[in-house]
């Protein structure tokens, strides 16, 4: 009896290695375009190590049943299984969130803080490093990537299914939410 | 164990810095908070709109957690606006919340209590008096609260409290009083109490009061809180749940409370005592429905099985007793009008003759005494001789008879006037309302067997005196043509028209108070058997007359306590004559002299047949003088103090 247990006990454990194992290899696929360990390198191309993990599960599964409007995401995470996104986000929530100050001029950034506090900070925090429950972090995050995700949520035919988010950025004038995205870019940890 | 101590000490020290800081936020309003940010602090200030953002959407009216469950976030700004807290700013209450996105979910305790103790505190001199008191208020009602069963631990769950201050107020809709918001509140108010209540809730939805509030909007119709009262809510197994229910019924049912605090199930009752019938005893609680409502507790085909719940043999008859009788009432029941008129004509022919009487014969007196006229002890010659008056058989029934009364008087009219506080007072003394009716019964057959037994005595003194006993003689009690001469001459020698009357034996008024007992005895005797055996009286005769019963016993027994001890007391012992006491009736002798002056006829009677030497004692000796003073002391006092109560209860009655 004593013996069963053990083994079961066993096979769990090696089964959960094995899974660890396949995602790794599974998520070696994003870190092409996200960078290793979801640190992205690209201006255009989101850091996603260290988001939190509902909202990349949320996000991933919005792509995958066309809720949510992408040109390539879309038709990367249809060919995988519910299971699979779920085993993805967590493992990139679990990876560190590595913020990569850009710099950007005086002006910009006072306009961008200004817009900050009045329509982003009470999600996301002041600096982008203290998010709501459904909402990522954003300090350090690629200014450029986030001006053109803020120009798609300001386009009606973009599917953007977070209600507040759109609205935001719909109600945001496109240079105040340029300079927001500039601010956010700008912070460190 | 060092380090724990340690990290206590750093925790009280870190507390004791940071509570000034704390108190000042917990009341700031929206105001205090942005200017302290503005002083240089990073985090942005935490104003209301910030707040409201989130909770004013309409479209996202609730909040969903990890588990699924909803959970209503919602706020109405113009109804927070216009509650007492649209001023305050959401952080001074929601202290948890120290920098935005908020951490979810928020802690379920707010301050209330404490805000609002500090709030009272903060008011200076200058502040609005009407500001004061309804703080005033407020804070009477957390306390009432804080000692209320609903903050006791919850029986489920020991951790909460069995209901917080928001459980039942919805925080950002509390109107101040007289605004719509406050009569939607308490339209509510089932519902609010509802959530946990479910079967009382249920119940009194299919009730009077309930349909008026649901069906009618009624807001003058009761209310859970309107009965069970708002915050001082205890066990309604508990006493003074209990008194306090029966006493909210009466803020709408003023009528009928009067009626049933007149009835001895009131009377006991309004002494604080929950052993009798109370309004939902009879009417039900939360089922509480018309008396024509066929499912009506109190219906005339349910009405005898509300009476066996307690009294068990009860028969038909106990259908014909009015618990709501109202003797002031003649259209509804005439019968009890016509016996309360009957008995205050009674009393105030009685009470209006004697007392006219009283004062005649006082002023009287001291106008004789002032003329140097009237009788006077002799203090050169004080007397040696005095005439036996009473043997010592009357004696000892005067003296039974006396304190059986008074006991009657005590224990019955604490009962009638359980409004005053001394009758709360004696009943607690006595052990309450049970102990209070024994001894009342105990002396009720006491006086009435002494009564029997002086019949008995009567009986067989004339039976053996039967060929010579003179009925309408001067040794006889009967009353005759004579007292009523006697009576007139009395009154011409007040108005100073004739000589003082010479009696014999007895006098008019010794009649008087001979006989009152024997028509007492039939009134307060046998009302009070009927009321001491209800189901047997019921038995045979109709359960209206508990309610005349009731009615006379408390009538004539007032007539004889006053009578007693106004005009009894001062025609034994008060007049100037006889002041301060006469102990008479507890030596059994008067001074020879005295009895010349008052029994002048008799004196002679007795002298002209040779017999006055057969009545003739010695004068008690000094012990049994003082102890005959005492004991005539004593039970003056104690029938002025009954007296002085019974005035109070008189008085002070509704």
């Amino acid at each position: 009896m004593r013996n069963t247990l053990l083994a079961l006990i066993l096979a769990g454990r090696a089964g959960t290695a094995a899974a660890r194992g396949n995602i790794e290899v599974l998520a070696r696929t994003c870190n092409s375009c996200h960078g290793v360990g979801g640190v992205s390198a690209g201006a255009t191309m989101p850091s996603i190590g260290g988001l939190p993990r509902d909202y990349l599960s949320n996000i991933m599964k919005q792509w995958k049943y066309d809720e949510r409007s992408a040109i390539t995401m879309n038709r990367i995470v249809k060919g995988l299984s519910n299971d699979e996104i779920d085993a993805l986000a967590a493992y990139f929530a679990q990876q560190p969130w590595v913020p990569v100050p850009q710099k950007a001029n005086p002006e910009t950034l006072a306009r961008g803080k200004t817009e900050v506090d009045n329509n982003c900070a009470d999600c996301h925090g002041a600096s982008g490093g203290d998010p709501d429950v459904d909402a990522p972090p954003l300090n350090g995050q690629w200014a450029r990537y986030m001006e053109l995700e803020l120009q798609k949520y300001q386009s009606k035919e973009f599917k953007m299914p977070h209600r507040k988010m759109r609205k935001a950025a719909q109600q945001a004038k496109p240079a105040d939410a340029s300079a927001a995205a500039r601010h956010f870019g700008a912070q460190g940890r | 164990m060092a380090r724990t101590a340690k990290g206590i000490f750093t925790g009280l020290l870190l507390a004791g810095l940071l509570l000034p800081g704390l108190a000042t936020a917990t009341t700031a309003t929206v105001q205090e908070i942005a200017t302290a940010s503005a002083e240089g602090q990073e985090a942005l200030p935490i104003e209301n709109h910030r707040c409201l953002r989130c909770h004013a959407d309409q479209e996202e009216k609730f909040s969903v957690a990890r588990d699924g469950s909803r959970n209503n976030i919602y706020v109405d700004p113009k109804v927070l606006e216009h509650s007492v807290h649209g001023k305050v700013a959401c952080v001074g209450c929601h202290k948890d919340v120290t920098k935005l996105p908020h951490k979810k979910p928020l802690a379920g305790s707010i301050g209330c209590v404490e805000c609002h103790k500090q709030e009272m505190g903060k008011l200076g001199k200058d502040a609005d008096p009407k500001k004061r008191e309804r703080l005033g208020v407020v804070l009477e009602q957390t306390e009432n609260y804080l000692h209320s069963s609903h903050a006791r631990p919850n029986p489920k769950d020991q951790s909460r409290v069995s209901a917080a201050c928001h459980d039942c107020h919805d925080a950002h809709n509390i109107g101040t009083v007289g605004t719509a918001q406050r009569a939607e509140h308490r339209l509510q108010n089932p519902e609010v109490c509802g959530r946990c209540h479910e079967k009382q809730k249920d119940d009194y939805l299919g009730s009077i009061h309930g349909k008026a509030i649901v069906e009618k909007k009624d807001d003058k119709s009761a209310v859970c809180s309107d009965c069970h009262t708002t915050h001082a809510i205890g066990s309604p197994k508990d006493d003074p749940a209990k008194l306090a229910i029966t006493k909210n019924c009466g803020s709408c049912h003023k009528d009928a409370q009067r009626t049933y605090l007149s009835s001895y199930h009131g009377q006991v009752h309004q002494l604080g005592y929950t052993n009798t019938a109370k309004c939902y005893d009879c009417h039900g609680g939360h089922t509480v429905k018309k008396g024509d409502d066929p499912t009506s507790e109190v219906h005339v085909n349910n009405r005898l099985e509300n009476c066996r719940s307690c009294h068990k043999n009860a028969n038909d008859n106990f259908l014909a007793f009015q618990p709501h009788g109202d003797p002031d009432n003649k259209e509804k029941y005439p019968g009890l009008w016509w016996a309360k008129r009957f008995m205050q004509a009674l009393i105030l022919g009685v009470m209006v003759f004697f007392w006219v009487h009283v004062l005649l014969w006082l002023y009287r007196e001291l106008m004789d005494r002032i003329r140097g006229k009237g009788f006077k002890e002799n203090l050169d010659q004080p007397d040696i001789v005095y005439f036996r008056r009473f043997t010592p058989v009357w004696r000892w029934i005067h003296a039974l008879f006396a304190i059986a009364t008074m006991a009657l008087v005590l224990t019955g009219t604490s009962l009638l006037f359980s409004h005053t506080d001394w009758a709360k007072a004696v009943v607690t003394f006595l052990g309450g309302p049970k102990m209070e009716g024994i001894i009342h019964r105990t002396a009720a057959v006491i006086w009435l067997s002494i009564f029997l037994v002086h019949l008995a005595i009567v009986t067989v003194n004339i039976w053996r005196k039967r060929d010579t006993f003179n009925w309408f003689g001067g040794t006889s009690l009967v009353p005759s043509l004579t007292d009523l001469r006697d009576l007139k001459n009395m009154f011409l020698w007040f108005f100073g028209r004739a000589e003082r009357p010479d009696f014999c034996h007895w006098t008019y008024w010794q009649k008087f108070d001979y006989w009152a007992p024997f028509w007492g005895a039939t009134i307060i005797g046998s009302s009070g058997l009927i009321l001491f055996f209800p189901e047997k009286t019921a038995e045979f005769l109709p359960g209206w007359v508990f309610n005349i019963a009731t009615l006379v016993h408390a009538e004539e027994a007032l007539l004889a306590a006053i009578f007693l001890n106004t005009v009894h007391f001062f025609n034994v012992h008060f007049r100037p004559e006889r002041f301060p006491m006469s102990t008479a009736i507890f030596t059994g002798a008067i001074p020879i002299e005295e009895f010349k002056h008052d029994h002048r006829l008799e004196y002679e009677r007795l002298l002209a047949i040779g017999e006055l030497e057969k009545h003739l004692v010695k004068r008690p000796s000094r012990r049994a003088d003082l102890a005959a003073s005492f004991l005539a002391t004593v039970l003056i006092v104690a029938g002025l103090t009954l007296l002085t109560l019974v005035l109070i209860g008189t008085t002070t009655m509704h």
